[in-house]
């Protein structure tokens, strides 16, 4: 076995500390720190699979949250990062950010509160709020396979519409900077989305939440002019185009755009409200598909 | 009813160190080897040179005093005694941390591994092998075994 020897400047060998000392310095690091650091030596890379690293990258309260069993908590840590836990009678999945071990939650369809109004505008302010239990079909609850619950929202045609989902900041992480992104995807390109303005929020009830207007299809106004009398027509962004006010696409296919951010602190539990209100406008709404609502730490790490 | 009883610690080379009680049991390898008196006096402290444990004396003597300051205030002043503490060369950082380790003093241990993190975060292995001398006894496919199944970090 080659044996290189890495001259650095007259400071001692790593290998002075015992195995043990050098878990806790790694525990101080983070887990992409972690696994670098485990290529550097054997004994580093024993140091870094240890349990009592992992431990310490875990959040505090993992046990009772998880049911899974792994040989080791390193396999337990990635098992959460990538393949994440259902819970709340599957409406709810949770899982942890892997740069930083940080709590992550994705609200399902079925955990928020998604209201329609079928009338055309400015004849009705009638709002008919669409539950489990509701007869009217302005959504329908069906199954897609990419989707990570048992059913997603299906909108069947609304004229108006708002989201609205609350989560306890008791099941995030404390410290951190987290952000709201509704998660969706269309059936259909002609559905009623283009140019059409909603204002979005997420923050702490009872505190003054900063609202923005956004867009929930990825189109602009084609500059061509077809004349006075034809619609406007609408053309698609390029896929390094636009900036925080249209959604971005995600990894797994779906759309996401950024509702809000707020922080977490010690010792300040609250509920966190997060909205998706329609600014209204005279078109019918179709063929929107609403995976959730996931809060995750705000990149940056 | 605390009286201020008072320990002799020897190092490993000889040298005596008199030291309040209070200070000593900060370690809970002294503290456990008085309580179940198989402490001598002196109480041998093997492996812990007089230089380092001057030093670990001097760090357990201000945090039992900082302790029984009644002004919380102090806390501020103690974070940074700390981080002046810990500007030491590399070697005498490790033989702190060595120290620590084997005369169990949690908060100690937890200083001086914390300076040593944030020396090596956000480092490549190959930076990190620089700052310290680290003897790398991979050959290059091990190492190159371990990127591979560490890949997502080096991304």
């Amino acid at each position: 076995m080659a044996v290189a020897e890495a001259k650095g400047r007259d400071g001692p060998d790593f290998s002075v500390l015992p195995e043990g000392c050098i878990a806790t310095v790694v525990s101080f690091t983070s887990p992409p720190d972690a696994c670098r650091l485990a290529s550097v030596s054997s004994i580093f890379k024993s140091a870094c699979d240890s349990d009592a690293v992992w431990a310490s990258f875990l959040p505090p309260d993992w046990r009772p949250m998880v049911s899974r069993s792994a040989s080791s908590l390193k396999e337990l840590y990635f098992s959460l990062c990538d393949d994440p836990v259902l819970v709340g009678d599957g409406k709810m999945s949770f899982s942890l950010d892997r740069h930083n071990g940080k709590k992550c939650i994705i609200l399902s369809a079925r955990a928020l509160s998604i209201t329609g109004n079928d009338r055309l505008i400015m004849r009705s302010e009638r709002a008919l709020s669409i539950t489990r239990d509701d007869t009217q079909s302005y959504w329908s609850w069906n199954h897609m396979p990419n989707s990570r619950f048992r059913e997603v929202a299906e909108l069947i045609k609304v004229s108006w519409l708002e989201i609205r989902g609350t989560i306890s900041s008791r099941m995030l992480s404390p410290r951190t900077l987290y952000a709201a992104y509704l998660v969706f995807k269309f059936t259909h390109k002609r559905n009623g989305f283009q140019m059409r303005a909603f204002e979005v929020g997420a923050g702490f009830a009872g505190y003054e939440v900063g609202k923005r207007s956004v867009y929930l299809s990825r189109t602009k106004r084609s500059s061509l002019w077809y004349g006075i009398n034809r619609p406007p027509v609408y053309i698609p962004l390029e896929s390094d185009e636009g900036d925080d006010s249209y959604p971005k696409e995600r990894r797994d296919g779906w759309l996401e755009i950024e509702l809000g951010e707020f922080l977490t602190e010690d010792g300040q539990d609250g509920e966190v409200e997060m909205s998706v209100v329609d600014a209204k406008g005279n078109r019918c709404l179709v063929a929107l598909v609403v995976e959730g609502i996931e809060i995750r730490p705000k990149d940056g790490k | 009813m605390a009286t201020s009883r008072k320990v002799t610690l020897l190092s490993s080379d000889g040298e005596s160190f008199e030291v309040e009680q209070s200070v000593a049991v900060e370690s809970i390898t002294i503290k456990d080897s008085i309580e179940e008196g198989s402490a001598g006096n002196p109480i041998p402290v093997p492996k812990v040179n007089s230089k380092i444990l001057a030093k670990v004396i001097e760090y357990c003597k201000k945090h039992v005093e900082s302790a029984k300051a009644e002004d919380r205030v102090d806390d501020e002043d103690l974070v940074a005694w700390d981080a002046d503490f810990v500007k030491v060369d590399q070697a005498t950082l490790f033989d702190l941390i060595r120290a620590a380790n084997f005369l169990n003093i949690k908060s100690l241990l937890d200083l001086t591994c914390q300076t040593v993190a944030d020396m090596i975060k956000g480092k490549t292995p190959e930076e990190k092998r620089k700052t310290f001398t680290i003897r790398n006894d991979f050959t290059p496919e091990e190492e190159e075994e371990v990127r591979r199944e560490n890949q997502w970090a080096f991304e």
